[in-house]
């Protein structure tokens, strides 16, 4: 039995490998999957109470009427909760060209992060490394502000790569004030495919492409 | 058989004072039209003037969805033109029903520019007399147009551009070398025609909506959101605008509605948001009641139609997707009458236009060159469709009608053109 059991999965995983269109409806059915596990769980609940402050940052409310459903507040809640952005007066807010590459000796600290094809989430644990000593940085200088500028590879459209950098930069930033960082030193910027870095049309290419980059401004 | 025929009718083709005139049908179902032009020595301007403006007619009756352009002399129409002093004259013979027209003279101003639109008129004019239908020749197109910073080789600049529907006539509407992008009329006519018009701008650093016109170019933000504001979208009555924006914390999309005045109603509501996902374009249905838009919640990018809350949406509306052939789409279109959604799919690895057919809920492939496709948008007539190219180094608009698919490309020369619209529905026109 479980023999059969693993010859399945190779199948399965053989079969994902070998076509992209495949392994896209394993994803797809596994995404309703887990709508139907929570739904039967109880989790799609139109309200539910915040416990702490931390829970939910809510949106400045004199801006937007934000939609109530409970899943934008729970669900993904350790890698996928948005954190609203700041509204911020331009005294405060430094103008963008004011905002540098950080120096040499800072270049390991502020290093280029990358990302899978269509993904936003930071996988790669020298990565979330990094994020952990931007985060560090900003807490030891109070005054410094970071910019981050999310990027797209070419093989979207420049449509859908523009809201894509949008949600880069924005998990990057969500994970920076897990770490208590206050939000509103972080900007974000999407770049979508706008700014390519390399050309060329490999898998390497691509994955240069696919990136979050950091600026800074201290006051 | 043939030969006795030919035989017997000889006698009367030698003799008959009249031409015999057999309309034949082409394939493509297309009319044919014959463009004739009459020698007139009397004339003000050159001969290249006139050999010109010949052009556009020539462009216009190749282009418009109806007719093809033939040297046959069994054409379903001969157009007649004719350049008497500074008059450009034009009749038709409509050899189906063996009637004529003669159509208002034009005066020519001599400036190529002026008078191409003139006659840019007269096509739409001929169209209207004889298939009773709306041309788009008179209407222009919004776009970008992205080059090298001249500050900076290693930065780029994208700037806004108008042109006639053709390609020509093109001129720089905002200047700076900032980077403007998505340009989107607004269907609100003036006395100079429609002029208004909304664009995404990076030159506060985040990028923000901005609403603009011609004369005043560099605009006014529209919304006072945080975050990334992009990818907007009116209306049809100018009541709603609908745009991404991450103020959230995620590309969402939002929704702000307006008075008949132009004056916003209450704050922007987010209006669509999902827990994974990224929005991006939307549309509008004609009648304001839907929207369609790209998300990417249930795995790769697709298209989805929800339906507009007539007060601010709580809970997130029902999103029904309707590209279901293809994976990774983008920028849906919805067309003026309603009955189509345009939109980019990968398609064999190059991403092709598809057309969502909302009557029969069936896709259609449109084109099937080994360029990669985005951005298609509508012409009023909902007939035509433009949209650019795209290969990372060059971009250019190409114009295609359903009628006869065959991309026209109407932009040549630097710099990258992208996010064409396709200025709105013109009703008083013709």
């Amino acid at each position: 039995m479980k023999g059969l059991i693993a010859i399945v999965i190779c199948l399965l995983f053989s079969g994902c490998q070998r076509n992209t269109a495949q392994w896209e409806n394993v994803k797809t059915a596994g995404r309703y999957v887990q709508k139907g596990i929570n739904s039967l769980c109880g989790k799609n609940t139109d309200s539910y109470l915040l416990t702490c402050d931390d829970d939910f940052v809510g949106p400045e409310q004199d801006e937007y009427i934000p939609l109530q459903d409970s899943d934008l507040k729970t669900q993904f809640a350790s890698t996928d909760r948005a954190i609203p952005q700041q509204k911020l007066t331009p005294a405060i807010l430094p103008r963008k060209a004011n905002f540098i590459k950080p120096s040499s000796k800072l270049a390991d600290t502020f290093r280029t992060i990358h990302f899978d094809t269509d993904d936003h989430v930071v996988r790669e644990k020298y990565d979330l490394i990094s994020v952990a000593r931007i985060a560090n940085y900003l807490k030891k200088h109070a005054n410094a502000f970071l910019l981050i500028e999310g990027h797209c590879d070419q093989r979207a459209s420049a449509d859908y790569n523009m809201a894509l950098g949008a949600r880069r930069a924005n998990h990057i930033r969500v994970l920076i004030v897990k770490q208590k960082v206050d939000p509103s030193r972080i900007i974000t910027v999407s770049c979508g495919k706008e700014k390519l870095v390399s050309f060329g049309s490999t898998p390497q290419d691509w994955s240069m492409n696919r990136r979050a980059e950091f600026k800074i401004f201290e006051k | 058989m043939n030969f006795f025929r030919i035989i017997l009718l000889f006698p009367l083709i030698l003799f008959s004072t009249e031409e015999i005139s057999v309309a034949l049908k082409t394939k493509s179902g297309l009319e044919t039209v014959r463009i004739i032009e009459i020698e007139n020595n009397e004339v003000f301007y050159n001969s290249r003037h006139f050999k010109e403006l010949k052009k556009v007619l020539e462009f216009d009756f190749s282009n418009n969805g109806y007719t093809h352009l033939t040297d046959e002399k069994f054409s379903n129409y001969d157009i007649k033109i004719l350049s008497e002093k500074n008059k450009f004259l034009c009749s038709l013979k409509d050899k189906k029903l063996n009637k004529s027209y003669r159509f208002e003279p034009i005066y020519l101003s001599g400036s190529i520019d002026v008078d191409r639109k003139k006659i840019h008129k007269l096509s739409d004019s001929i169209l209207k007399k004889v298939f009773g239908v709306q041309g788009i020749a008179t209407t222009t197109i919004l776009y970008s147009v992205r080059k090298k910073s001249s500050k900076s080789p290693n930065d780029w600049s994208s700037e806004i551009w108008v042109s006639d529907y053709d390609g020509q006539n093109a001129r720089q509407i905002t200047f700076g070398e900032h980077y403007n992008v998505c340009p989107t009329f607004i269907p609100l006519k003036n006395i100079e025609g429609y002029q208004n018009f909304l664009y995404v701008s990076y030159r506060k650093g985040q990028p923000k909506i901005f609403r603009a016109s011609f004369n005043s170019p560099i605009g006014k933000q529209l919304f006072t959101l945080p975050g990334n504001q992009l990818l907007p979208s009116v209306s049809h009555d100018c009541k709603m605008v609908a745009f991404v924006c991450d103020a959230d914390g995620r590309p969402d999309l939002f929704l702000q509605k307006y008075t008949p005045l132009g004056e916003p109603i209450g704050k922007p509501t987010q209006l669509f948001s999902s827990p994974r996902a990224t929005q991006a374009t939307s549309s509008f249905s004609p009648d304001g009641s839907k929207l369609a838009f790209l998300s990417d919640k249930d795995g790769s990018p697709r298209i989805y139609v929800i339906d507009i809350p007539y007060q601010g949406a709580v809970q997130r509306p029902k999103a029904t997707l309707i590209s279901k052939h293809n994976r990774q789409n983008s920028s849906p279109s919805w067309s003026y009458d309603g009955k189509k959604i345009a939109y980019s799919a990968l398609t064999n690895g190059v991403k092709q236009v598809w057309i969502y057919n909302l009557e029969t809920d069936e896709e259609k492939q449109l084109t099937f060159s080994s360029e990669n496709k985005e951005n298609p948008r509508w012409a009023p007539n909902s007939l035509h469709l433009i949209y650019n190219t795209e290969d990372g180094i060059y971009s250019e608009l190409y114009i295609i009608n359903l009628n006869h698919p065959n991309p026209v490309q109407i932009t040549f020369g630097t710099g990258q053109k992208r996010f064409p619209s396709w200025e709105p529905k013109l009703k008083k026109r013709g």
